[in-house]
């Protein structure tokens, strides 16, 4: 049975034309010890589809429909307090932006300390251990020393492997990682990832949904993939047949528009045209006026959900029995 | 439709956009407008020279001909109320524009150029701002004598510290900007940067200072006539009224309501100014 | 072979940290090698990439070339004359010839003008050609980047991220230069967006033979994109070779880590990382010897003592690393780090 399992999700933003759908009916499954990649350019969505399962929106935003299954409870229907507990004891995240998780005036020891007292009850010595060894864990060397120091302390790599430690540290059956290493160099962004893999995963064999909008991150540590497009959900399937043969037209452009080493100069593929705002998203399928094979149909009528293979989903018409 | 029709409905309809992104700034700019009108019309609002005594109604209550009463010499308070503000919008106006006048390039200098320059003008406003506001304003109206253009002067001396370093800081910021490292590997000069590219990013808190600057001037011309050492009577003035009218109080509250109240109004308007500005000025947008 | 039409000749910029003016005159106050020694040839018409991590000096070294900041040391040499040594007037010159493009299109443009206006700034700080004709120039110039004269009554906040940059292209076209310094262009765009802005700079490199200095993170688009590329690590050249040689044989231990930390965008390869230990030093307190030797797999003793020069390991590839060259001071000894 799926650990996690979202079904037609539907969260809108407050703009000037009145409420907008960001996320539309977004359906995906999440098992143990799975990593699935939620990819997407900005503004389709993908954020926000994770952080309405955390019911972490703000108040410009409401979740108009759905469900979010965890275990035997709907996440979407749970009061604020139960889900506050839940979020600290049995899922957590990881932002893009490690400050965002870290109190600059508190040093980074206290705050994993009080997070592991609060939702693992420990006292104040065996809470120092743990912290110890939660960084020993992620890889921070001198972990005596470190525990005493501030954030602004930090580089970004080490600030994200701190929020990474306060993350594991109640042992979650999911994470959510927000795009965890955009802001990080690459040797960095390695390192954190083999940590993201080896400590929830191998160890944990917790599920981590990780927010990308890096085509090689997903290719490189993720199980499946789900790729979303003007707030849709338009492809899922596991990592090595979507990269291998994509299904749907947006999929496709996506891959072929990565810089990689056998195109020629000058030549990458490209999608014509933006994507999207939310308040001018076109009629039917959203990616037809840019979409190479557009038909009539998909200026008027969304597209059915198709599963052309087991363990794989597009919604695109070229994949209906008759397209 | 006339064109003035359409001119009209234009107008409307960008007061009301303006209105949406900046309540306070519409409400104590209109209340602003509504004082300043009232005062420069005062003679035609009022029957009554704010100097004419009418002896036979000393301290008389509010009334249809007198709605907020008269004063010991039988002087019609709203007149003396409404020529008041005259006086206080001319100090408060007055002085924040002299202010600003020296006071924008110094900080704009100063923010952009850093180092040395910055140095050579900073300090002497650190002096200037070492004393305390009113203190400086009391030993200068003892300088330079009596009067408004010399109150004026005074304040303005006081401000030119302050909108330098909000100037400046503002300036800071944006000459660290990448568009303004741009602009400069384009080949412009410092000056076309700093009026061009700078001066436009960095003026929204300077107007913002400006405006509570305005109702503090409101606040020391009033402090500085009530001592005495402001305007001088008979000329109208809310500080010399509330002063006069202290004397009185018990048997005529109205005397010092109607200045007090006409000083919160003013200062309230300039205050929710500088609150709405910033609303106002944030990323443009085209037509 | 002909002049290259730049050359950075030992250049340097050592940025002071911290301390107040007492310790600047007392000589206390350290400073950041933000780059320490850089030389290299850029030669016309061609694109040179400069990769490199952050704190590696590459947004300084373009900075430099651009002499929006001045040098501690060295020489940047523009059709053989020395940009530090410019006056007012050659500088101007200098600056209508050599053009910068900026990685962040959200801070490089003023929002407070409109956009055909800043396309248009450069002719007129220029006085270039007869301002009548600024208007169509201007147009002409969105165009070519593919924008509309509708864009250009626009004020930047209207425009998305890839629209602006090619704002900062068209301003930086204006005045025809011939060398653009593009500092991180297509960092901050989504993928579609990052294709479609290098396809246009390639093509407008095609048409207007410009030479372009090309300062990135990322050695996928490098790939693509560059003839040559120089590898910086704390303020230093590392690796310096012809695109397709330095992708195939890369020498220096940190190209080599940096080649494999990129993640293909292919689950059938996925690879063992071999990632270099903990994070970059920092550039006010580099490790003596080679500033890569700590997180370095195949470091030696020498390596702790003494910095290695760049030198060439093959006609065209030179490398800053004593696996392909002697010690000055004893022959390499394998074994190793404490």
């Amino acid at each position: 049975m799926s650990l996690l399992d979202v079904r037609g999700l539907t969260t809108e933003f407050r703009t000037e034309q009145g409420w907008r759908p960001a996320v539309s009916d977004v359906s995906f499954t999440l098992d143990p010890g799975e990593i699935l990649g939620l990819v997407g350019e900005s503004g389709c969505g993908k954020s926000t589809a994770a952080y309405s399962v955390m019911k972490l929106l703000g108040a410009n935003a409401r979740i108009a429909a759905g469900e979010a299954w965890l275990g035997g409870e709907n996440l979407l229907a749970m009061d604020d307090n139960a889900l506050r507990k839940l979020r600290g004891d049995r899922l957590s995240m990881i932002f893009q932006d490690p400050a965002t998780a870290l109190d600059p005036a508190i040093t980074v020891g206290e705050q994993v300390m009080e997070t592991v007292r609060e939702h693992l009850g420990l006292d104040r010595r065996a809470a120092r251990a743990r912290a110890l060894e939660l960084f020993r864990q992620v890889g921070i060397s001198d972990p005596e020393r470190r525990l005493s120091a501030y954030p602004h302390q930090f580089s970004g790599g080490m600030a994200q492997r701190i929020a990474l430690a306060i993350a594991i540290s109640c042992n979650p059956e999911m994470l959510i990682a927000d795009e965890p290493t955009t802001a990080l160099d690459v040797t960095i962004q390695a390192q954190i990832l083999r940590l993201i893999k080896t400590l929830l995963v191998t160890e944990r064999r917790s599920a981590v949904l990780l927010i990308t909008h890096d085509l090689g991150v997903v290719a490189q540590i993720c199980d499946r993939v789900a790729v979303m497009y003007a707030g849709r959900i338009v492809e899922v399937g596991d990592v090595r047949s979507v990269f291998a043969d994509p299904l749907h037209p947006y999929t496709r452009a996506l891959l072929d528009a990565l810089p990689t080493h056998e195109v020629a100069r000058g030549a990458l593929a490209t999608i014509e045209g933006r994507v999207p705002g939310l308040t001018d998203r076109p009629s039917g399928c959203s990616f037809h006026p840019r979409c190479p094979h557009a038909r009539p149909v998909c200026a008027t009528e969304l597209p059915p959900r198709v599963r052309p293979s087991p363990g794989r989903e597009v919604s695109c018409v070229l994949h209906t029995a008759d397209g | 439709m006339t064109a003035d029709a359409v001119q009209t409905g234009r107008s409307i309809g960008l007061l009301r956009r303006t209105y949406r992104r900046s309540p306070p700034a519409i409400i104590g700019g209109g209340l602003l407008l509504v004082l300043a009108v009232a005062a420069v019309a005062a003679p035609w609002l009022t029957p009554y020279a704010p100097e004419t005594m009418d002896f036979n109604a000393p301290l008389a209550g509010p009334s249809a001909s007198h709605p907020f009463g008269t004063d010991n010499f039988g002087r019609d308070v709203l007149s003396r109320v409404l020529h008041g503000y005259r006086v206080s919008l001319a100090v408060a106006i007055g002085s924040v524009a002299m202010a600003l006048v020296v006071a924008i390039p110094l900080g704009l200098v100063a923010g952009y150029y850093q180092r040395w320059l910055d140095n050579v003008i900073m300090r002497p406003m650190d002096v200037i701002m070492a004393f305390p506001a009113i203190v400086l304003v009391v030993a200068m109206a003892g300088f330079f004598g009596q009067g408004l253009v010399l109150m004026m002067l005074a304040l303005a001396i006081v401000y030119v510290p302050i909108i330098v370093r909000v100037m400046r800081g503002a300036a800071l910021g944006v000459a660290g900007e990448l568009f303004v490292e741009g602009a400069r590997a384009r080949g412009a000069s410092d000056l076309r940067i700093m009026v061009r590219h700078v001066l436009p990013n960095a003026i929204t808190p300077v107007f913002v200072q400006a405006s509570v600057l305005m109702g503090i001037a409101i606040l020391l011309e009033a402090a500085l006539s009530f001592i005495g050492l402001g305007v001088e009577p008979p000329t109208p003035s809310l500080g010399l009224m509330l002063a006069e009218g202290r004397s009185f109080m018990g048997r005529a509250p109205w005397l010092v309501i109607a200045p007090g109240l006409a000083i919160v109004l003013a200062v309230l308007g300039f205050n929710l100014l500088g609150n709405g500005l910033p609303a106002l000025s944030g990323p443009r947008r085209g037509r | 072979m002909a002049e290259p039409l730049l050359r950075l000749d030992r250049l340097a910029k050592h940025f002071p940290v911290g301390g107040s003016w007492i310790d600047a005159l007392t000589g206390k106050r350290s400073h950041v090698k933000a780059v320490d020694g850089v030389s290299l040839d850029v030669r016309q018409g061609e694109t040179l990439a400069i990769v490199g991590e952050s704190g590696s000096g590459k947004s300084t070294l373009g900075r430099l070339v651009m002499r929006l900041l001045t040098p501690s040391g060295g020489q940047v040499l523009y059709k053989g004359r020395n940009v530090v040594a410019m006056n007012r007037a050659e500088l101007r010159q200098f600056r209508r010839q050599a053009q910068i493009i900026f990685q962040d299109p959200f801070s490089s443009l003023n929002p407070r003008m409109r956009i055909a206006d800043i396309v248009r700034e450069p002719l007129d700080v220029y006085q270039d050609g007869a301002r009548a004709d600024r208007p169509g120039r201007t147009e002409a110039l969105l165009e070519r980047v593919g924008l509309t004269a509708a864009h250009g009554r626009a004020y930047p906040s209207e425009l998305s991220g890839g629209q602006r940059q090619r704002v900062g292209i068209a301003a930086a076209l204006a005045l025809s230069p011939e060398l653009i310094v593009a500092d991180e262009p297509t960092s901050a765009l989504d993928v579609s967006v990052q294709a479609q802005t290098l396809n246009l700079l390639a093509d407008l490199q095609a048409s207007y033979h410009l030479t372009f200095v090309f300062i990135t993170h990322d050695l996928g688009i490098v790939h693509h994109f560059a003839d040559r590329v120089a590898v910086m690590y704390l303020g230093r050249i590392v690796e310096e070779a012809p695109t397709e040689t330095l992708f195939r044989e890369p020498k220096h231990p940190y190209t080599r880590s940096l080649l494999s930390a990129i993640p293909q965008p292919d689950p059938t390869k996925r690879v063992d990382w071999q990632l270099p230990e903990g994070e970059p030093p920092s550039p006010v307190d580099p490790p003596a010897g080679c500033s890569f030797h700590p997180r370095c797999p195949h470091a030696m003793d020498v390596c702790a003592r003494q910095a290695p020069t760049l030198a060439p390991v093959e006609p065209g590839h030179r490398a800053a690393c004593f696996l392909h060259q002697p010690a000055a001071d004893s022959a390499p000894q394998t074994g190793m780090q404490s």
